[in-house]
């Protein structure tokens, strides 16, 4: 995380270094008044992101019941 | 002392009531400083001087007054220092105002809640069926203190039974002081001296302005400053919160003085809480490394679509990578997610920047 945030472009990505920025008067500022729209961007970048992976690679919970065979002796030791 | 001697007093306090307050700023007198004070050459048992250089006569009988009263202020203090010691004590139950000019002590003091305080007060002074002391003139008439400067020179008059001023005693190299006796080093023992309220640079401001030589006072307050700095040694690390405020108090030059605000102490005091609000307020707050101040709003306008759509893309890309990779080998996250982020500014990296730029 500390590898993103202290590099040289000015995208943010990341809510907190938004609101970081803003109370600073640089050339990676960025405007009070604009915060709430980055910071709505970024949430929805991530949100999309998040639903995207989820939908191409599923974790492997979700997939278990496709891809494991029951053990019947498991199976009557637990009944 | 009579009602009628105090009323000069009361006069010229009346004359400045809104100039005061800058003085009254309540002080801590720590347990071993009351000792101090009241242990006196006049109060050894065995009616010999102790050699405890604390303060005598009329100025410990003032300072008992006013801690019977509650806790002192500046004012208090410098007035106790600068009133002249013919006044004498108030007269039970009558309040008195001590202190004169600009530099009173605007808290009347009432010898009866003194001498039933925790503090115990010396016996009084005998007097004749007219209130008046016995062995006092009656003819003499005392001056009036009209002006400041004329106070001072009266206050700066050598008195019987006080020690020589404290040029004349500076000590020699690793030789312990002995000579502590001047009011001015009172005045700095009992309660310290910050660099804005010391009454030495009030004196030296009011000398450059008036070109006029120093009196006996000043020349105490300038032999003070000089003993401690002395008394310290040549090294400038300032180590000591003491010794920062000792220098302070001195020009810059060979005795390792320095000036106030540039002491730790000085440095320090503007982290307080009140000072830190003020401030930021005021948006005079600085970075302590770097002089920049420490929050300014941005002014840099990040606005718009394609500004926003560029940020929503840069944080899908971020969180794509990083759950492509977790999911898929996670092993391999903290190199990938450097390879992603860690870019230069003009040397897109991945799909995501040259699809925002």
């Amino acid at each position: 995380m500390a590898a993103y945030w202290f590099t040289a472009s000015t995208s943010f990505a990341n809510p907190a270094v938004t609101l970081g920025r803003s109370a600073s008067d640089t050339f990676a500022g960025i405007r009070p008044a604009d915060v709430p729209g980055f910071v709505a961007a970024q949430l929805l970048g991530a949100a999309a992101a998040t639903l995207l992976f989820r939908w191409l690679v599923p974790a492997l919970p979700e997939r278990a019941p496709d891809l494991v065979v029951p053990n019947p002796e498991q199976t009557e030791e637990a009944s | 002392m009579s009602t009628s001697a105090r009323k000069p007093l009361a006069v010229a306090t009346g004359r400045c009531a809104g100039r005061a307050i800058r003085y009254m700023r309540r002080l801590r007198i720590s347990a071993w400083r009351i000792w101090w004070i009241q242990r006196s050459p006049q109060q050894d048992s065995s009616g010999q001087s102790n050699g405890c250089p604390g303060p005598c006569g009329p100025t410990r009988v003032r300072i008992l007054h006013l801690l019977g009263e509650g806790p002192l202020c500046v004012g208090d203090l410098v007035s106790i220092l600068r009133v002249s010691a013919t006044h004498g004590i108030a007269a039970p139950g009558v309040p008195a105002q001590v202190g004169i000019g600009r530099r009173r002590a605007t808290r009347p003091v009432e010898l009866l809640r003194a001498r039933t305080g925790r503090f115990r007060l010396p016996p009084e002074a005998p007097r004749d069926p007219a209130g008046r002391r016995i062995g006092a003139d009656p003819g003499r008439r005392r001056r009036a203190p009209r002006f400041a400067a004329g106070w001072r020179v009266l206050s700066a008059a050598h008195r019987p039974g006080e020690l020589e001023p404290m040029a004349v005693h500076l000590p020699e190299a690793g030789q312990p002081a002995q000579s502590a006796n001047a009011r001015p080093t009172f005045a700095r023992r009992l309660v310290g001296r910050g660099p804005r309220n010391g009454a030495a640079a009030g004196d030296r401001r009011r000398l450059r302005h008036h070109g006029r030589a120093p009196c006996g006072r000043e020349r105490r307050h300038r032999a003070a400053r000089q003993y401690a700095g002395y008394r310290r040694g040549p090294g400038r690390a300032h180590l000591d919160p003491r010794a920062d405020l000792g220098r302070s108090l001195q020009p810059g030059g060979d005795a390792g003085g320095c000036g106030a605000r540039r002491t730790p102490v000085a440095r320090c005091s503007r982290l307080r809480p009140g000072s830190g609000r003020r401030r930021l307020r005021r948006g005079r707050s600085r970075h302590g490394m770097f002089g920049e101040a420490v929050f300014t709003a941005s002014r840099h306008a990040r606005a718009g679509g394609a500004q926003f759509l560029s940020e929503l893309v840069a944080t899908f890309g971020l969180l794509a990578v990083i759950w492509g990779v977790a999911r898929r080998r996670s092993t391999a996250v903290p190199f990938a997610w450097p390879r992603t982020s860690w870019r230069p500014t003009g040397s897109p990296h991945r799909p995501a920047s040259p699809t925002r730029r």
